[in-house]
C-alpha cells in the first residue's frame, strides 16, 4: 500500500470557483468558456492570475500554455493534462494535490470546459475543432472493433456493460428513473441549472423513448456548452483568505483492465471507480458513513446505479433498491447529484459536480442545502469505465 | 427482430499493423484467428505487441474453434451511423469463445433469444481482402437448418 497517503490528505482546500451558465443555441468557442470560468474562481478565491503557478487543462479545447498567456500567469511551475475523458475532472484535483503537497506548485487553476452543444454528434455542423481533438485512448480500438457493428457512441458501448449488469442482477427500471427525477428537482433548486424551470414527470420519463436498452433519453446527460473551474491551495494559504476552505481529504483514480478495450476485461462490471475508491477512504481515513452527500458522475443514469455500488453504497446490484427505498434526494439517506448533474444541471465534464460539492461544503446552497455537511464526495467516470474520486471537507 | 443480413454499407475499418492482420487473415481463410502467446498458451483479442498475461512478444495466430456463448449485447435503438438507421432497433453483440476471448459482432437469430451464456456459432463473412464480418449464429438454429 501507499505509505505517505497522510502527506496528501488535507495538504490542500478548494479555495476558489466558478462556472459559466450552460448554452444550447449559437456556437461557442470552449476555450473561451474555460477563461470565463477560470477568472470567476480566482475571483471567487480572492486571487490574482498571478498568484497562480499549476494549471490543469482538459484535454482538446486549450492549453495550460494558453491559458497562461490569456491570464497573464508569468510563473507557470506544473501543467499536466488528464487523459480519462469525463473522469479527468476529479481525477485532475488529485494531480493538483500532489503538486501542492510536494511544494512543486502552490497554487493550481483546475479548468474544464467545452463546446458539448456546439459538438454534439448530431450537430448538422460540427466545428473543426472537434477533428483535431487528440485520440483517446481507445479510439483506434472501437473504429476496429465496435463501429463496424453499429457501436460508435458511448452510449451503446456502456450498453455492453448496463445490459450484462440489468440481466446478471435483475435490476428495477425504478432505480435509473429515479436517479433522472432526482437529479430534475435538485435542478429546480439550482441557479445556473440548464433545466431549472423544467420539471420532468414520470409519465414524461416513461414515455421517453428508449436509446440503448434500457436507457432512456432522460437517462441521458445534456450536451451543452459550458466550462467550471476550482482553484486550489496549500492548507496554510487557504486560512488566509475569505471563504471557509474547503479540504481535499483524498482522491484516486483507477482504470479497468484493459482500460481500452470494454469486452475482454475479465469482469465487465469492474469500472475504474471499484479499485479507486478504497484508495481514496484510506487516503481520506474516512468512510462511507461519514459522508453527507455525493456528487456522481451522471453520463447515464444507469452508471450511476454501478458508481453508487463501486463507492461500496450497497453490494453489487443492490444499488437501485437503495436509490427506490432509501432516497437520494435532500431528504433522503444520502443525497446524490444536488445541483442535477449531467443530467439536468449540465454537462461541465463533473467540473459542475466539484463546484457543487465546494458550495454545498461552504453551506452556501440555499433551499439545494444538505444541512449540516461536513463531508462530500465526487466521482468521475469516462472514456470506457476509468474512475476517479476526490473526498472534501469543511476546515 | 432478426438480422440475418449486414447493413451493405457497414464501416469498414482502415486498419493497419496487427488490427490489420487480424482482418486480413480472418478474410482470407474464412475463419477467425486470434493471438496465442507461445511461452504462456494465453489467448488474446484484440491483438497487441505484447502477451497481456506475461508480457513475452513471442505470439503466433491461431484459428479459433469457432464457438461461444453470449457474454452481453447492446440494443440501440438511435444510431447516427447511416448504414445502420434501417436496421433499427439492432443488437451489438458480445460473445466470449471457448479460447476465452470476447468479439463484437452481429447475431443472426431473433434479438428476443440473446441471453447471457446462450451458446452460438462464431463465423466470418468476408468483405474483400481487407475486412471479415463477424457472425453469431444461433446453435439451435444451425442444426436445424442441417437436419
Amino acid at each position: 500500500m501507499i505509505s505517505h497517503d497522510t502527506k496528501l490528505s488535507a495538504s490542500c482546500a478548494a479555495v476558489g470557483v466558478g462556472e459559466t451558465p450552460h448554452y444550447r443555441s449559437d456556437p461557442v468557442d470552449a476555450a473561451q468558456l474555460i477563461l470565463e470560468a477560470s477568472v470567476a474562481a480566482l475571483n471567487d478565491a480572492g486571487l490574482s492570475p498571478k498568484d497562480v503557478n499549476g494549471i490543469l487543462p482538459p484535454e482538446g479545447y486549450i492549453s495550460s500554455e494558453e491559458i497562461a498567456a490569456q491570464l497573464g500567469i508569468d510563473d507557470l511551475r506544473y501543467s499536466a493534462t488528464i487523459h480519462m475523458g469525463g473522469a479527468s475532472s476529479v481525477a485532475a484535483l488529485q494531480s493538483a494535490a500532489m503538486a501542492i503537497a510536494t511544494g512543486v506548485a502552490d497554487t493550481v487553476l483546475v479548468a474544464f470546459g467545452w463546446d458539448g452543444y456546439t459538438s454534439r454528434p448530431t450537430a448538422p455542423q460540427r466545428p473543426q475543432r472537434a477533428s483535431r481533438l487528440p485520440q483517446r485512448p481507445f479510439a483506434e480500438l472501437m473504429r476496429n472493433y465496435y463501429a463496424p457493428y453499429g457501436a460508435r457512441l458511448a452510449v451503446q458501448w456502456y450498453g455492453f456493460y448496463i445490459q450484462r449488469y440489468m440481466e446478471l442482477y435483475d435490476v428495477s427500471p425504478e432505480g435509473a428513473l429515479q436517479v433522472a427525477l432526482t437529479a430534475r428537482a435538485h435542478a429546480s433548486l439550482t441557479d445556473g441549472a440548464y433545466l431549472k424551470d423544467k420539471p420532468l414527470t414520470r409519465e414524461q420519463y416513461l414515455s421517453s423513448p428508449v436509446i440503448v436498452d434500457p436507457v432512456r433519453r432522460y437517462d441521458c446527460c445534456l450536451e451543452t456548452d459550458c466550462a467550471a473551474a476550482v482553484v486550489l491551495t496549500s492548507r496554510e494559504r487557504a486560512r488566509d483568505l475569505h471563504h471557509h476552505p474547503i479540504i481535499f481529504l483524498g482522491g484516486a483514480e483507477g482504470h479497468p483492465h484493459p482500460a481500452d478495450d470494454i469486452t475482454n476485461r475479465p469482469d465487465m462490471l469492474q469500472l475504474g471507480l471499484h479499485s479507486a475508491a478504497p484508495r481514496a477512504f484510506q487516503m481520506a481515513e474516512l468512510q462511507l458513513s461519514d459522508v453527507d452527500f455525493l456528487q456522481v458522475y451522471d453520463c447515464y443514469s444507469h452508471v450511476v446505479l454501478l458508481q453508487l455500488e463501486a463507492l461500496g453504497l450497497t453490494e453489487a446490484g443492490g444499488a437501485a433498491e437503495f436509490v427506490v427505498n432509501e432516497g437520494i434526494g435532500l431528504d433522503g439517506s444520502m443525497p446524490v447529484n444536488t445541483h442535477g448533474g449531467l443530467l439536468s444541471h449540465g454537462h461541465g465534464w463533473g467540473m459542475n459536480h466539484v463546484v457543487e460539492a465546494v458550495r454545498q461544503l461552504r453551506h452556501d446552497r440555499g433551499s439545494g442545502q444538505v444541512v449540516g455537511a461536513q463531508v462530500g464526495v465526487v466521482t468521475g467516470y469516462g472514456d470506457l469505465g476509468d474512475g476517479s474520486v476526490a473526498i472534501f471537507g469543511r476546515e | 427482430m432478426n438480422l440475418t443480413e449486414r447493413p451493405v454499407d457497414v464501416y469498414q475499418p482502415k486498419s493497419f499493423g496487427l488490427d490489420m492482420d487480424f482482418y486480413l487473415r480472418a478474410a482470407a481463410s474464412g475463419q477467425v484467428h486470434v493471438q496465442q502467446c507461445e511461452t504462456c498458451a494465453n489467448f488474446q483479442h484484440p491483438p497487441r505487441f505484447l502477451c497481456s498475461a506475461c508480457a513475452s512478444k513471442h505470439l503466433n495466430w491461431q484459428a479459433i474453434q469457432g464457438a461461444g456463448t453470449v457474454y452481453s449485447w447492446s440494443l440501440s435503438h438511435f444510431t447516427i451511423d447511416s448504414a445502420w438507421t434501417d436496421s433499427l432497433p439492432y443488437a451489438t453483440v458480445v460473445v466470449e469463445s471457448l479460447e476465452g476471448v470476447r468479439f463484437v459482432g452481429t447475431f443472426s437469430g431473433p434479438q428476443n433469444d440473446l441471453t447471457i451464456g446462450l451458446p452460438v456459432n462464431i463465423r466470418v463473412e468476408s468483405i474483400g481482402k481487407n475486412f471479415a464480418y463477424i457472425w453469431f449464429d444461433s446453435i439451435s438454429e444451425t442444426s436445424k437448418e442441417n437436419g
